[in-house]
């Protein structure tokens, strides 16, 4: 074997790497983490701990031909697309921006290729501005790991608000183009952009979504009267450089089931939303306490949200990708409990409130019109300094007890004396019938 | 809820009949694509089988499917199946359809009584998602107010903002922009319409990603009625084409059908109020192509006018009233 190399060739084609890094990541989620990147410029601009971010926008638009995607966010520069940007992973000597939401790491890329076979990237800082083009076919064949500059202008001022990012992406897989296309999917993807970046959109962020405007979608908590949301703060980590700040917020909002759960946020991006599983607790048996029940709609009006912020993203609760929940990190199993206790509270109080539906019907419910009379709805994130979860305990109830009568019986009877007493529903038979009945034989023996 | 089989005799609602006529007039021209003894017909024939008789009668289509879901009440439907070559199916059309056989081409109309809900544009993505090139596609629902009825203990939840319309058919489905108004009156008949729409090209859009070049499938949209013979109602049809049908498309006439319909409008039925003398004196100026051409007598131009747009569907039982 005279000639041959001294070892075993590990490097892994292009072709091979593009396609295992794309595989894995929904499609949504891609687009996302190219608007995370967007919002961590913001923050880079802008550092603050309730940072403003009016006059600062992206842009995205997508068609079955193109994807587009630009900021005012400040760009990045040369040095930061020669080393870090472009690199496959996070280079360890790579400076981290306060508070972020996006992965260098993989992130962009990783939503390019997954994107199309054609891509363009400009970006403008206030003293550099650059711009490459990669074609995919091409780079793969060329044995070197780079890109390349189309060009490069340095020592020349640029005004702040020229300073910005833009992606585009052509030559789409035909998968991507199908649903980029898609009517729903936009729609879809519209309203995840909205509930995930909510927090950023009410900070003064624009987005704007194939020309329209988003706003954020509402979270909110009813207080007012004698009725107070639990809120619990907290700090973890305390003696480190990077504390972890933690917001426990739960309370009642209106009885919608598919808005009813708990949000998890951290650093500003919602992480989960709404959601009802054993993940928050939901359907669980804790080891001394009662356990939280599954999710029923009689808990449509439970919201609840934590907030978690930290100068070091690493240390918050999320996943390598920041897309989901770490369930074992240290600092959600010192929230978990907590979220229970809540969770119980105003259980606890749903399930009284449900009887007393039931018992005085919708419209009579003392606690229920106490509810919607004394109370408003408030922005979770206007909710602060601890206090526990009250409510109005002694509700004046508006008339005399009432009890509710439920029955069977064969539709087509009911159905006749539908017709015959000319009203439209089984209940109003049940009813008619109830104070024909009462006047013939009780009439006149109550009090 | 009661079945509408027990309520209505569908066969007397004039506005429906001249719907069906106009749709067997339509259907009728599909034989460019295939002939018609060989499409088979899918329906919802209840209890008077009328959509399969007149299809039967008319076009000469021999395989009906028709799908009925009162399952308690199977021997009735047997006994008023008037013919041999209908084949009842007894069931939900949610479990029926996907277990169809979709390589046939087929006409599909899909005639709801209910209001428009998840469940019934599930079963139009069933249909976009398998139909085969040639196969014609009705969709009728109520189009009177919408009912938000998923959670069974509670009141059915009448759907007026765009909110409650999201809430109950889900982010997707709901267009960035509704205001109440879409919601309400004749309006409402052209939002359910418009998202019936949308439901088809989705549905579409899925399998055609999997198609190669020739075979992807359009849905090309024919004709759209609103009505009210009681409830508002709404319809639209067309027919499935692939690349290659373009041209038969185009040669079959749908175009020039007096209801061809592209857009978002449709026509709206008015039946006229007329005695049957006053019907005949109109016929002896039809078909006019100048409605004001007509010699109308003491008739009312805005009956007069609806006449002359309707009189070749129009039932002529009212003679019988005499």
């Amino acid at each position: 074997m005279a000639g041959a190399e001294p070892h075993i060739n590990a490097m892994p084609t292009k072709a091979f790497f593009v396609d295992m890094l794309v595989k894995d990541i929904p499609l949504e989620r891609a687009i996302l983490d190219l608007v995370d990147n967007c919002i961590d410029g913001a923050k880079r601009l802008r550092p603050a701990d309730e940072p403003d971010f009016t006059g600062l926008q992206v842009a995205l638009s997508l068609s079955d031909e193109e994807f587009v995607i630009e900021d005012n966010c400040g760009g990045f520069d040369v040095a930061t697309a020669q080393n870090y940007a472009f690199r496959f992973g996070r280079p360890s000597e790579a400076k981290s921006t306060d508070y972020s939401i996006g992965q260098f790491g993989v992130g962009m890329k990783r939503a390019l290729f997954k994107f199309g076979r054609y891509f363009e990237v400009h970006s403008t800082t206030q003293n550099q501005k650059w711009s490459m083009t990669v074609n995919v076919d091409d780079w793969e064949e060329a044995p070197e790991w780079v890109f390349d500059f189309d060009e490069i202008i340095e020592d020349q001022e640029f005004p702040l608000e020229d300073c910005g990012t833009r992606i585009i992406v052509r030559e789409l897989r035909p998968e991507v183009s199908s649903r980029f296309g898609g009517e729903y999917f936009r729609r879809q993807l519209s309203e995840m952009i909205r509930s995930h970046q909510r927090q950023f959109l009410a900070s003064g962020l624009a987005i704007e979504f194939d020309e329209t405007h988003l706003t954020n979608t509402e979270l909110k908590i009813r207080t007012g009267g004698k009725f107070n949301p639990a809120i619990e703060e907290f700090s973890y980590d305390e003696e480190t450089e990077a504390p972890i700040l933690v917001r426990i917020v739960a309370g009642l909002s209106e009885s919608i089931p598919s808005e009813a759960g708990w949000y998890i946020v951290c650093n500003g991006r919602v992480i989960l939303s709404a959601d009802r599983s054993d993940q928050t607790g939901w359907g669980s048996v804790a080891d001394q306490k009662v356990g939280i029940p599954k999710y029923h709609n009689q808990y449509a009006r439970f919201r609840g949200v934590v907030f978690f912020n930290c100068r070091s993203s690493s240390k918050l609760p999320w996943n390598t990708t920041k897309t989901g929940l770490d369930t074992s990190s240290a600092v959600w199993q010192a929230t978990f409990p907590k979220m229970l206790d809540h969770t119980r509270t105003v259980i606890k109080f749903l399930n009284s409130l449900d009887e007393e539906i039931e018992e005085y019907g919708r419209s009579a419910a003392p606690l229920l019109s106490a509810l919607s009379r004394e109370t408003q709805a408030q922005e979770v994130e206007k909710f602060k300094g601890s206090r526990s979860f009250s409510w109005n305990t002694s509700p004046r109830a508006p008339g005399p007890k009432m009890t509710k009568i439920q029955y069977s019986r064969e539709a087509s009877k009911i159905r006749s004396l539908m017709t015959a007493l000319g009203v439209g529903s089984a209940k109003a038979v049940g009813e008619t019938t109830f104070d024909i009945i009462y006047k013939e034989q009780a009439e006149g023996e109550e009090e | 809820m009661t079945a509408s089989y027990q309520l209505i005799d569908y066969s007397v609602r004039p506005a429906k009949f001249a719907e069906r006529k106009m749709l067997s007039e339509m259907l009728g021209r599909l034989k460019v694509f295939g002939s018609l003894e060989t499409y088979r017909y899918i329906g919802f024939g209840s209890i008077w089988f009328s959509d399969c008789v007149l299809f039967h009668r008319a076009l000469g289509i021999e395989h009906m499917v028709s799908i009925e879901r009162e399952l308690e009440h199977e021997a009735r439907f047997e006994f008023n199946n008037p013919y041999r070559g209908i084949e009842l199916r007894m069931g939900e059309s949610t479990d029926v359809l996907p277990g169809l056989d979709w390589n046939q081409r087929s006409i599909v109309w899909l005639d709801y009584d209910d209001p428009l809900s998840p469940a019934i544009l599930d079963d139009v993505r069933t249909v976009a998602t398998r139909a085969s090139p040639g196969t014609a596609f009705i969709v009728s629902v109520q189009s009177h107010k919408l009912f938000d009825n998923q959670d069974p203990d509670e009141q059915p939840i009448h759907i007026d903002d765009r909110a409650k319309f999201q809430q109950f058919f889900g982010d997707a489905r709901t267009p960035p922009e509704m205001e109440p108004v879409d919601l309400r009156g004749w309006t409402l008949s052209s939002t359910s319409r418009r998202i019936i729409r949308l439901e088809i090209e989705e549905g579409l859009r899925q399998v055609n990603a999997a198609r190669g070049q020739g075979q992807r499938l359009q849905f090309r949209h024919i004709a759209a009625f609103e009505y009210a013979d009681g409830a508002k109602m709404t319809t639209i049809a067309g027919v499935f084409t692939d690349e290659g049908q373009n041209g038969l498309f185009e040669g079959a006439g749908f175009r020039e059908l007096a209801f061809f319909r592209e857009g978002d409008e449709a026509l709206r039925i008015n039946v006229p109020m007329l005695t049957p003398r006053e019907m005949r004196h109109l016929d002896r100026s039809l078909p006019c192509p100048n409605d004001a051409e007509i010699d109308r007598g003491p008739i009312p131009q805005r009956e007069t006018n609806h006449y002359a747009q309707l009189y070749r569907y129009l039932p002529n039982f009212a003679s019988y009233e005499l």
